[in-house]
């Protein structure tokens, strides 16, 4: 593979970076084309003949998403807890992020490695007590009570993303706000926040993901059924000694378009902050 | 210019949010674990004091020892499969040398959009004794007794999950890689290709050096994501069968929800963090150690 | 630089407004949404209910109706349930019971599974709020008030019983492959041969899950070869039984014959019970090993002609046992009430129970196929195809205990991933596996210090 002393790439890695995509995306959409077309057929047709295209494709399995898994109210509900969820998320994380890469603190690393501890705790083993303190202190079966604990496990993650970011913003530009008399915190709305757009959306992305499809903490925090999300409703489904995959399917073909279309939103605002070329010296 | 009293000040007001909504829900709880993991329960009351007992029990586990082995089999294809092959994907990508890269790049991701549940769900009807995969190669051999017989090796079993787990985070990696490639000005690129330089070494010289924090972030995310793995495991075999594929979040779940052994459950909460602790600091030597090697 | 940066800072502010906004309204729902109350004026009781019952089941259709028809009989008992499923169910229960806040009415075992709640004093005593004369007593089926709790203590009336041992036969299969249902274990076994040589899989059993075998089969076992006393006595540690004694031996031995005679479609141990049962309903495999429940299901999956053809028995005759053409079956898991209630809110409470569980409640359930423990002229009642069967295989055969119903549910489960690994032909040997259980229940299990 010679490179031309021209722009050109070579031709093999053309082909190579072709193949490799469309075989990558292949493997990814299959088994989802598949759960999609699958959730226009009734159970008995899944079972038996798994691989065919809908015979009588019918809307029966959305119908009952929509009666039995109170689905429009559960919906309502997720989204309000990712959106709330990651937005205060975002905030605090890049705050943090901020405040231990540019501040020069030594108590900055002690900070940093406490919250890189919280990757390492597992929803299981605060659950319970979680339960406890929440009941004891009212917030139980409330909308924030689901919320805070969302934005809690979503700050470690977040943070060192951010940290990580942050840190490669040249100080140069950072000690020149301050030099023009900038506080610190107008340098973090004006600045910092402006500049990482990136790795805002890449934290919203995360975050509203796993907030979106989490289900212990809804579950075990909530009890009415006005306070449902999305995964807690379309758990019920899958029953102990039955399961509907039909059911099922419909559900999460509902519960996944939501998370998919954000993505394509917040992709768009990804690659527009990069495109204008925000970082120059 | 700005005192440092003022510095200070502005220092704590962008930290401290973060830190209380995180002192409160994650680590107070934990503390509490800590204390009952010094504790023996029986049926649902606090018995005793047993001091390290649960710890030392625990580790003689043979079922825990499994657990941990499969956890870092689990680590093993995070560090070493998905990072790597993300970078490759978000590489490929980012030189724009196909077209419809948005395309691509919204195919990619959307593994990760669905939830674990659902993922297991889809895969098991996959690898099953009844699945397609199975009634293919049944097909192909004409052997109606062929079942993944690798689900049932003790050695084996964890690998249709490890597949399932490449499949569905290596987009993760992708999009932090991407964004964080798109960090680095065109101009550079655009220099250096002018100047004749070769891809491998754009890579070595100018993306890989960049990156390098990057990939250490993402080796910690993915070493503590393995260590917690719970979801997929769970829904995919349950830990089974026998104990062949469980894992060490499972092992937690289990004692604590199903058999109720509240001290000892959150004796193994203590050491999966303990074990996760280890893990991160030994790659943050390693870390340091590259950065000193590459300056 | 600078002109482009102010302008992404102003959309950064609008964002940013949003956000709070929502922020800010949360905090106005959050504090809203709690509070439901449900004044009517006049003395309505409103009762607080966790069900562990999927309402989009068809299996719980009867449910569905029972609560409908009881909102219409007794408006003034309002009954505001949460449902939920499977470990989830348990999980969230045992973090209410450990805050001690549980609901008026909850899904309750008889036994350990739900020893959180009724070994901890959560749970109130039915006997101190029904009056259970024998008179009460005899229009229920026998076994419905054995007593439940260390004391005698009664915590659910059993709405049925679960049965957990069927061997479901493909007659229209056995009849074309000139076989038909063994008399014998060894019979039974002889036939594999030729059930495989035609093509198809002998039986099919979903052992996935980390009780099945225990359930569907060693209970049997041990039942047909120990007997229901000695059972009892080993559990406790009584006259001298123990789980090393050759019954249990015996009983795990018959799993290994089975696995060694090749009777087990391939892949048993991977597979879920929804895709061993649709093994079976394809017409893949001759025989099918479930739990009584089933039919229920079948009678919504199944073709009219699969209904007549398929038909329920029990494990053929084992050479040496003591109990002959037994099943399995255990009370099902019923309603508790929380030991806290007194004055209407009991009063309420109980009424509902006896409403579930009596005569309205239970010709509601037999009409969508639950043999109630409630005795009912089940003649009168017009059954599916595939319950009418269940409800005479209830009644032709005698019921063992379920193992796993019984005896400790951490000692269970290790219990079976032994026999798991004894299917997949390693780990060890029956002897071994017996006498490593017997070690563990002797050291743990709380049977045995009754």
């Amino acid at each position: 593979m010679k490179q031309s002393r021209e722009k050109k790439i070579s031709n093999g890695a053309v082909v190579f970076s072709y193949l490799f995509l469309i075989l990558f995306t292949l493997l990814t959409l299959l088994p989802v084309i598949w759960m999609t077309y699958s959730s226009f057929k009734p159970m008995g047709e899944i079972m038996m003949h798994p691989m065919r295209w809908p015979s009588n494709p019918s809307l029966a399995n959305y119908k009952k998403a929509f009666e039995f898994g109170h689905i429009s109210i559960a919906f309502l509900n997720s989204v309000l807890y990712s959106v709330i969820a990651t937005g205060g998320t975002v905030l605090l994380a890049l705050a943090a992020g901020f405040a231990l890469t540019k501040f020069g603190f030594k108590s900055a690393k002690i900070y940093m490695a406490f919250f890189t501890l919280g990757l390492l705790i597992t929803v299981n083993s605060v659950i319970t007590p979680l339960f406890i303190m929440e009941t004891n202190t009212g917030l139980y079966n409330t909308r924030i009570g689901v919320i805070l604990p969302y934005i809690a496990f979503g700050l470690p993650t977040s943070i060192l993303i951010a940290g990580s970011y942050i840190r490669g913003i040249p100080d140069a530009l950072v000690e020149a706000a301050v030099i023009d008399g900038a506080s610190y915190t107008a340098i973090f709305w004006k600045i910092v926040l402006v500049i990482s757009t990136p790795v805002i959306a890449t934290i919203a992305v995360l975050s509203f993901l796993g907030n979106w499809n989490e289900f212990l903490l809804v579950f075990t925090l909530t009890s009415g059924q006005n306070m449902r999300s999305l995964p807690v409703s379309i758990n019920s489904f899958a029953g102990r000694l039955n399961q509907d995959y039909g059911l099922q399917f419909a559900a999460l073909v509902i519960g996944t378009i939501p998370m998919f279309v954000f993505y394509v939103f917040a992709h768009n605002s990804l690659v527009k902050g990069f495109g204008e070329g925000a970082i120059k010296e | 210019m700005i005192d440092i009293r003022q510095k200070k000040r502005s220092y704590f007001a962008l930290l401290m949010p973060a830190f209380l909504v995180y002192i409160s829900i994650i680590i107070f709880p934990i503390l509490m674990s800590f204390g009952l993991s010094f504790t023996k329960w029986k049926q649902f009351k606090m018995v005793g004091f047993v001091g390290i007992s649960n710890y030392v029990n625990i580790l003689k586990d043979p079922v825990f020892q499994r657990a941990i082995w499969n956890n870092i089999q689990i680590m093993l294809v995070s560090v070493l499969g998905q990072i790597p092959l993300g970078l490759l994907l978000a590489y490929l990508l980012y030189r724009k040398w196909v077209k419809g890269t948005k395309f691509f790049e919204m195919m990619i991701f959307l593994p990760i959009t669905i939830s674990s549940i659902v993922v297991a769900l889809l895969w098991n009807r996959v690898f099953s004794p009844v699945g397609l995969y199975t009634s293919f190669i049944r097909q192909v051999t004409h052997n109606p007794d062929y079942v993944v017989t690798i689900s049932e090796s003790p050695r084996f079993a964890m690998i249709p999950i490890l597949i399932v787990l490449l499949w569905q985070y290596t987009s993760l990696y992708m999009v932090i890689f991407l964004a964080n490639l798109q960090r680095i000005p065109e101009s550079v690129f655009e220099a250096a290709t002018i100047d004749g330089a070769k891809e491998s070494t754009i890579i070595s010289h100018i993306v890989l050096p960049e990156l390098t924090g990057v990939i250490f972030t993402c080796s910690v995310l993915a070493i503590s994501g393995s260590l917690k793995s719970f979801d997929l495991v769970f829904a995919m075999t349950g830990g089974g069968p026998v104990n062949y594929t469980t894992v060490m979040a499972l092992y937690l779940y289990q004692q604590t929800f199903t058999f109720s052994n509240y001290g000892y459950g959150s004796a193994v909460s203590i050491i999966i963090v303990i074990l996760s602790v280890g893990l991160i600091s030994l790659s943050n030597r390693l870390y340091a150690r590259a950065q000193k090697s590459i300056n | 630089m600078n002109e482009y940066i102010k302008e992404l800072h102003m959309k950064k502010q609008i964002v940013l407004a949003v956000l709070l906004v929502l922020l800010g309204s949360v905090t106005a729902f959050a504090a809203g949404t709690k509070e439901e109350a449900d004044n009517d004026g006049q003395k309505q009781i409103t009762l607080t209910a966790y069900m562990q019952i999927d309402p989009a089941d068809d299996q719980y259709r009867g449910h569905n109706e029972i609560m409908k028809q009881f909102a219409e009989e007794y408006p003034d008992i309002k009954i505001d349930v949460e449902y939920a499923n499977g470990e989830a169910f348990h999980q969230k229960f045992q973090a209410m019971a450990a805050s001690k806040q549980i609901p008026d009415i909850f899904t309750c075992y008889t036994g350990a599974r739900s020893a959180y709640i009724n070994e901890t004093g959560l749970v109130m005593d039915l006997n101190k709020v029904g009056k259970f004369t024998d008179a009460y007593k005899a229009q229920f089926n026998d076994g419905t008030f054995t007593a439940q709790g260390k004391n005698g203590e009664i915590w659910v009336i059993p709405p049925s019983f679960a049965v957990c041992h069927t061997v479901y036969a493909n007659d229209a299969l056995l009849k074309k492959l000139g076989l038909s249902y063994p008399k014998t274990f060894e019979e039974w076994k002889a036939q594999v041969p030729a059930i495989r040589a035609a093509g198809y899989y002998p039986v099919s059993m979903g052992n996935k899950d980390p009780w099945v075998v225990n359930s569907w089969l060693l209970s049997l076992f041990v039942d047909r070869m120990g007997g229901p006393q000695w059972f009892m006595d080993a559990a406790q540690g009584k006259n001298g039984a123990s789980f090393d004694d050759p019954q249990f031996v015996k009983a795990i031995d018959i799993i290994k014959q089975m696995c060694d005679a090749g009777m087990f479609s391939p892949g048993v141990n991977q597979m879920s019970n929804t895709e061993a049962d649709q093994e079976f309903y394809q017409q893949k495999s001759v025989y099918l090993v479930d739990a009584g429940w089933r039919t229920s299901g079948m009678d919504s999956q199944l073709s009219d002609q699969m209904k007549k053809d398929v038909s329920m028995n029990v494990f053929p005759e084992i050479s040496g046992e003591v109990t002959h053409n037994t099943s399995t079956s255990t009370p099902s898991e019923g309603f508790g009430l929380n030991a806290n209630l007194k004055g209407d809110k009991l009063e309420a409470a109980w009424t509902f129970i006896n409403y579930y569980n009596g005569e309205k409640g239970a010709a509601i359930r037999a009409k969508y196929g639950e043999v109630p423990s409630y005795k009912l002229d089940l003649s009168k009642v017009a059954m599916a195809p595939m319950q009418a069967k269940f409800a005479t295989f209830q009644a032709t055969h005698k019921m063992g205990y379920v193992f796993d119903s019984v005896m400790n549910g951490e000692g269970v489960t290790l219990l079976n991933n032994d026999l798991q690994e004894m299917m997949l032909g390693k780990g060890k040997s029956p002897k071994e596996i017996a006498e490593k259980y017997e070690i563990w229940v002797a050291a743990n299990d709380t049977n045995r210090s009754r």
